[in-house]
């Protein structure tokens, strides 16, 4: 089974004042879909790049299968990589391209036609053996590189921003031929993004890199239920935080004395913050709620079709809410409103 | 490494000179050959830098992910992608040769006999049609390497275009 298994890599380059990839540590069990999350030079790439061989860790091991993958060369680990510009070979065309790595093993040239055919089925592209790179679509390259990449039924594949550079309708048919052939082929895939919606709606699990270090590897619902820390909760779009205090066993906020339950309450400390997610947030002109609730005025209003956000401000602080548009209230703007935070909604984080 | 052109062959032929005789240089195919680096170099540094300023190296990553080894991946991906550039060095080093007079003419010693000099010696003795006629087979291949250049590098030029699809 091909389990991957990331040790203490370290590796930093002259120049950088702080090391490009820290200590990062991660167990990617076979057969996974995984994303690197994380914004432009994090390390992610990085990473992928030292898996592939390209670049040598300064310290710490990557083990794929049980051997490590450091002292074997780039040629012989079974790891292949999609670039995110595709780089099909421009001199040959679309059958050679995706025989490449067959005519590499040495396999005879009738067995690498009938898988290129089988390959290019796989991909929904059966025509187009005969033509060159230049005369494909984005899309097409792109399916072609990703044959390309599985003829060889290898251990690992690599994605380098698979879906950046295609349009939406496009992305969401790449999407679903990723997901289908992964599964299909039982590949450990690992793909890089800095996109926090592609991450969410291809992976299983992901890892969120800061600044060359991981934040946490954990499933994307998780990431939008119970964030590790700020700086995570806000890349996946979290934008009510309160800043609390643990007084006497009562939590003081920004906004008032606040009741809530979850199970890391051990590890907070006494000045830490708290986030709900805006559709968790309840909104009434009356006063329903028996407890948590809050009152204050609402300062806009922003329709977005199937949601509608209220910003409401209480005391000093602006908590943007969002409410299925289909059973709107007769809320408008500069109303006195009351917010509500269901206890089991509410998480807390160390700063 | 460009310093070539703006230096005159006269400021180093004379030193160089000196120092080919005491090798044994001086008078021989491989001498001749070998100070004619000299004025070639810019041209296909020049060249070639232009080619790899437009290379990308990921290409030769992708293929070594795809299980070749250095030696396949420079013939089967770097080559090709150079080859245009490699060509027109060539043949721009093969005109700079052509064309040297002083170089062939000090380091031959007279023993080594190129077009250029059979010119000069043919004018000097005053055969006005022998002359034109070694003229004649002097500027072709300069015309022919041009004319062919300008079509392998671009694919499509004004030098070839009214010939239709050659």
């Amino acid at each position: 089974m091909s389990d991957l298994k990331i040790s203490n890599l370290y590796k930093s380059f002259p120049g950088m004042d702080r090391p490009a990839v820290n200590n990062v540590s991660l167990d990617i069990k076979s057969g996974g879909l995984i994303a690197f999350l994380g914004p432009s030079g994090c390390g992610k790439t990085t990473i992928l790049k030292m898996i592939t061989g390209l670049f040598q860790p300064d310290s710490g091991d990557i083990v794929l299968e049980n051997s490590s993958l450091l002292p074997i060369a780039t040629e012989k680990r079974g790891v292949v990589m999609v670039f995110q510009n595709y780089l099909l070979f421009p001199y040959m065309n679309v059958n050679e391209n995706v025989g490449f790595a067959l005519k590499m093993k040495g396999i005879e040239k009738e067995e690498i036609d009938k898988k290129v055919k089988e390959m290019l089925e796989l991909v929904k592209l059966p025509d187009i053996g005969d033509r060159k790179p230049k005369q494909l679509s984005g899309g097409q390259q792109q399916r072609v590189a990703l044959a390309r990449a599985l003829i060889s039924k290898p251990r690992l594949l690599l994605l380098d921003e698979p879906l950046s550079n295609l349009d939406a309708h496009l992305r969401d048919e790449m999407r679903e031929l990723i997901v289908t052939i992964q599964q299909k082929l039982n590949v450990t895939t690992v793909f890089v993004t800095h996109d926090q919606e592609e991450a969410v709606l291809l992976a299983d699990k992901i890892a969120l890199i800061f600044d060359g270090e991981l934040q946490s590897f954990a499933s994307p619902k998780e990431y939008y239920e119970v964030p590790v820390n700020e700086r995570a909760a806000r890349f996946f779009g979290g934008v009510n935080f309160l800043k609390s205090t643990i007084n006497n066993n009562k939590i003081e906020t920004e906004i008032g004395p606040i009741n809530y339950q979850q199970k890391n309450k051990n590890e907070l400390s006494s000045d830490h913050l708290l986030t709900i997610r805006p559709e968790n947030i309840e909104i009434s002109k009356t006063n329903v709620y028996k407890d948590n609730y809050f009152s204050g005025i609402v300062s806009s209003i922003i329709f977005s079709g199937t949601n509608t956000r209220y910003k409401v401000k209480v005391k000093d602080t602006l908590l943007d809410c969002s409410v299925q548009s289909v059973g709107l209230k007769d809320i408008s703007q500069n109303d006195k409103v009351f917010v509500h935070l269901p206890a089991e909604k509410i998480w807390g984080m160390n700063d | 490494m460009v310093s070539p052109t703006i230096l005159p062959p006269i400021a180093f032929v004379l030193g160089l000179n000196i120092n080919f005789i005491s090798w044994g240089f001086s008078g021989s195919f491989w001498g001749v050959c070998l100070v004619h680096l000299v004025p070639i170099m810019p041209y296909v540094v020049l060249t070639m830098t232009g080619i790899f300023a437009n290379y990308n190296p990921d290409f030769e990553h992708q293929a070594r992910t795809l299980g070749a080894n250095k030696f396949r991946t420079f013939y089967l991906i770097t080559l090709p992608a150079i080859a245009p550039g490699m060509v027109v060095a060539a043949l721009f080093a093969f005109l700079v040769s052509w064309s040297q007079y002083l170089l062939t003419f000090l380091i031959g010693a007279g023993k080594i006999m190129t077009l250029p000099l059979l010119v000069f010696s043919t004018a000097s003795s005053g055969n006005p049609a022998l002359t034109a006629a070694i003229s004649i087979v002097f500027i072709f291949p300069a015309i022919v390497i041009l004319f062919f250049t300008s079509k392998f590098v671009s694919g499509d030029s004004s030098a070839t275009s009214g010939f239709g699809k050659l």
